[in-house]
């Protein structure tokens, strides 16, 4: 496994959890983390895209990242937590993203970060910066955030053949599994089904 | 000298040179008056005292030349033609330069220079124009004078004259006034001690004894210059409006073309920080209306009510003031047409109405760049020339019209060209060529015309905008798009193509009607609204059946609002909308109505772009989210299942249905 260059990175994460797998972004782009509340829900977004939540005044969507990933579906349980990230972008657009629970901040000061081997994780290496290998042996995957959420804002959208007026949604799940099998290639899900733990 | 001093100089100049150059397109096309070139002649005037005071030197010397030939033309009282505005429209984009960017006017002094010159051969040429032809006139009229000129001879010293006998006389003879030729006197600067220089006219009625007036300056012949010469009436009552101007600066408000207001310079993110706060109270407020409903304490609930009414009339006052109205853009077209006739050769008229209507001031900034665009299209590529026109039976000038309108709670802007119209099947090969649209598409004229906005659509291969994109039709309709707003064109071929803009009125805030529909409430534009209706199936409205009797012989098309937005009926549905935009009605069923809503709107993120039916959302008050619809999206779904239903249901279009009472 090779060391890789971080550009812009901090050594220091956020580590959460998404099913039984520990995840992690970069501190300095976690706003904050709140309790989940209501979403209210937008039409004609991708079933990843759960809606929009109010966030002091702001009202700012909320991704389920479970759902994103194609790893399933997050269930609201007493660990789950929003964690609001701060895009990089030049609007610092905020964007919330719905896990299973958010444990530490952790820091890889000193630390190499690795290459992620091509087998071993389910989700695409372009969503990856890399990851670290923590005290006991363990390995926490270091999220690219800004990919996950900026990769497709077209196919966020559902475009409807304007036939019927009422919204199919079945067909729209289908859709988009579909899609990201096809760019992840690599993410173990059925075209018909989602994945169950 | 201090920055911020600097900076208020260069903010208050620069209105200056906006006035100056509204000033000079209005005398040119509308309103040619000796007022209107007094306005001009004072504006310039003041930017070079300005100039003066902040030691831009170049400036002023720069304008003393813009300011004869002004003179000139005030004095003379000839209109100044397309050529001489041209020039003077170049002056005043030099002198922003000269004040903006000090860097690049350093190297145009020869720009300038050659300005100076043009400025002073032709003052020089219309003063001599006006003389010879003055003189031609040799009757003269009993309003009619004799203008005499004096001033001193070269190497003549004041004190070689003795000027109070010398007036005696001729106030004996018969001269009525005495004035100073204000603009020959040189400048303080330039004033040379030895070289004495008074230069006066005096003025005598037309009849005067001209030998005898020539008598009194037999014993000074040698020392002072004198020059007659007989004036029309008209000069000399521009004469007295010189004098009027000279001896009333102050009442310059009362003349000018602007109106007197005071006003108070403020710093864009104080009122952004206001703006905000009071978002932020009206929100407050509505949490705090949603309390009181539940407290049986009368009083706290009027309280309660009297502070909605208050925080209404403060919202409006507040966003009154980032409204400010499009005259300014359309100046700023009328400066635009003006270049672009002569540079495109074309003849092409700008007329304008509903200057009054006022945007929000960010909105009205962001409009600049697609409306110059889309006048340079019409002006390039939509308007024949003048020998094209008169081929085929036009008007040999082209027309733009453009126009501000408030429509239903939409600011909307519309541009008319009377020219040859888009060639709409050329449009549909393109796009057909680039793949945009499938070979047999089933596409309207309408949408056909729509396609021009679409990306990659660009005819121009030149790539000049900043992000790396042609400067083309797309980036219109994003920045407007970007505003919650939309574009429509409208063609006819060989008569002329027409666009749209509708924005909404402000970004902020919304008076909505608050419905639910199962769990979720959303908030309709109250503008749109007409009334509330009961649903019931008792009305005969079935669901199969999706038009619904708005008034007698009447039927429109209604919508489930939770079929739409969640794909199926709640099935607790009591309540219909009807919705009139603008003459287009359809109905939106809910199943409750809550109640009235002052919604601040809150954009949506990026992502949410192309969700039409939804355009923005809102905090209700009960913290959570609301979602604003977009009443416009909604109608173009309406029609299309009216539409949809009358093609499957023929008889009814025609004959109507009886079965409905």
């Amino acid at each position: 496994m090779e060391a890789v260059n971080s550009i812009d990175l901090s050594t220091t994460f956020v580590s959460f959890g998404i099913g039984r797998e520990v995840y992690a972004v970069d501190v300095f782009k976690v706003a904050e983390v709140i309790q989940p509340r209501e979403v209210t829900e937008v039409p004609d977004m991708a079933e990843y895209i759960l809606g929009v939540i109010n966030l002091r005044g702001n009202v700012i969507p909320v991704v389920d990242l479970k759902k994103r990933l194609g790893l399933g579906e997050t269930k609201v349980g007493l660990n789950t937590r929003m964690i609001v990230i701060e895009l990089d972008d030049e609007d610092k657009r905020l964007v919330a993203i719905l896990t299973d629970f958010v444990t530490d901040v952790i820091s890889f000061e000193g630390k190499k970060m690795l290459n992620t081997p091509d087998m071993g994780t389910r989700i695409k290496n372009r969503f990856l910066h890399g990851m670290y290998e923590t005290d006991d042996e363990d390995f926490i995957v270091i999220l690219n955030i800004e990919s996950i959420i900026e990769a497709d804002i077209d196919t966020d959208f559902i475009k409807k053949v304007e036939e019927s007026a009422s919204a199919e949604q079945t067909e729209n799940e289908e859709t988009d599994v579909e899609e990201l099998e096809e760019e992840t290639g690599d993410v173990s899900v059925n075209s018909n089904e989602e994945v169950t733990k | 000298m201090s920055d911020e001093l600097r900076k208020a100089f260069r903010e208050e100049v620069s209105e200056l040179i906006e006035e100056a150059e509204n000033a000079l397109l209005t005398l040119h096309q509308h309103d040619y008056s000796a007022e209107r070139v007094n306005d001009l002649f004072r504006t310039i005037h003041s930017i070079k005292g300005s100039c003066r005071m902040f030691g831009y030197e170049e400036v002023e010397d720069f304008l003393h030349h813009f300011e004869d030939l002004l003179d000139s033309f005030r004095t003379n009282v000839v209109q100044p033609d397309n050529n001489h505005v041209s020039m003077m429209l170049e002056g005043i984009d030099e002198l922003r330069l000269l004040i903006n960017d000090q860097k690049a006017a350093k190297d145009r002094t020869s720009v300038r220079q050659a300005l100076m010159s043009y400025y002073a051969d032709t003052a020089l040429e219309i003063d001599n124009t006006s003389t010879e032809s003055a003189s031609v006139n040799a009757e003269p009229e009993s309003d009619d004078c004799l203008e005499i000129y004096v001033d001193y001879k070269k190497g003549t010293s004041v004190s070689d004259v003795d000027w109070i006998p010398i007036l005696e006389d001729l106030l004996d003879e018969g001269v009525t006034a005495i004035q100073v030729a204000e603009k020959d006197i040189p400048d303080f600067e330039k004033l040379d001690p030895k070289k004495a220089s008074l230069p006066l006219t005096l003025i005598a009625p037309a009849n005067a004894d001209r030998k005898a007036l020539e008598d009194c300056f037999l014993f000074v012949d040698d020392m002072l210059s004198v020059t007659f010469r007989m004036v029309k009436n008209e000069s000399n009552s521009s004469k007295e409006d010189k004098s009027d101007a000279k001896s009333a600066p102050k009442s310059k408000e009362k003349e000018g073309s602007g109106s007197v207001q005071e006003t108070i310079r403020v710093r864009s993110h104080k009122l952004d920080e206001l703006l905000n706060l009071l978002g932020e109270l009206v929100i407050s407020q509505s949490q705090l209306g949603t309390l009181a409903q539940f407290t049986k304490d009368l009083n706290f609930q009027s309280a309660v009510e009297n502070n909605e009414r208050l925080i209404s009339s403060l919202r409006e006052s507040v966003f009154g003031i980032r409204m400010i109205s499009v005259e300014s853009l359309f100046h700023r077209l009328e400066r635009q047409v003006f270049d672009l006739n002569r540079e495109l050769g074309k003849e092409v008229t700008l007329v304008t109405d509903g200057e009054n209507n006022e945007l929000d001031k960010g909105m009205l900034e962001q409009l600049y760049e697609p409306m110059t665009h889309l006048i340079r299209n019409a002006i390039d590529h939509g308007i024949e020339t003048a020998e094209e026109r008169s081929e085929v039976g036009k008007d040999r000038r082209g027309l733009i019209k453009v126009s501000a309108r408030q429509e239903h709670g939409e600011f909307v802007l519309r541009v008319d060209d009377d020219g040859k119209g888009l060639n709409l099947e050329n449009i549909a090969d393109k796009a057909i060529q680039k793949q945009i649209i499938p070979k047999e598409h089933s596409l309207s004229e309408e949408e056909i015309a729509q396609l021009i906005f679409h990306p990659g659509f660009s005819t121009s291969s030149k790539v000049t905008h900043i992000s790396g994109r042609g400067v083309g039709l797309d980036v219109v309709r994003e920045t407007i798009e970007g505003m919650r707003g939309r574009v429509e064109v409208k063609t006819k071929e060989g008569e002329g193509t027409t666009f749209w803009l509708r924005l909404p009125q402000t970004l902020s805030i919304i008076e909505c009607l608050h419905v639910k529909s199962g769990p979720q409430s959303y908030a309709i534009p109250l503008t749109m609204v007409e009334r509330c209706d009961f649903y019931s199936k008792q009305k005969g409205i079935e669901r199969e059946r999706p038009l619904f009797k708005y008034r007698e012989g009447v039927f429109a098309p209604w919508l489930n609002l939770a079929e739409l937005m969640h794909g199926e009926a709640t099935g607790e549905e009591k309540k219909m909308i009807v919705i009139n935009a603008h003459g287009d009605v359809y109905g939106i069923v809910v199943d409750e109505i809550i109640g009235t809503l002052q919604s601040v709107v809150k954009p949506l993120d990026a992502m949410f772009k192309n969700v039409q039916m939804v355009s923005s959302g809102t905090i209700l008050g009960d913290g959570k989210v609301g979602l604003i619809l977009d009443t416009r999206a909604l109608l173009e779904r309406s029609k299309k299942i009216e539409e949809k239903y009358l093609s499957q249901n023929e008889e009814e279009r025609y004959h109507g249905s009886s079965e409905l009472n």
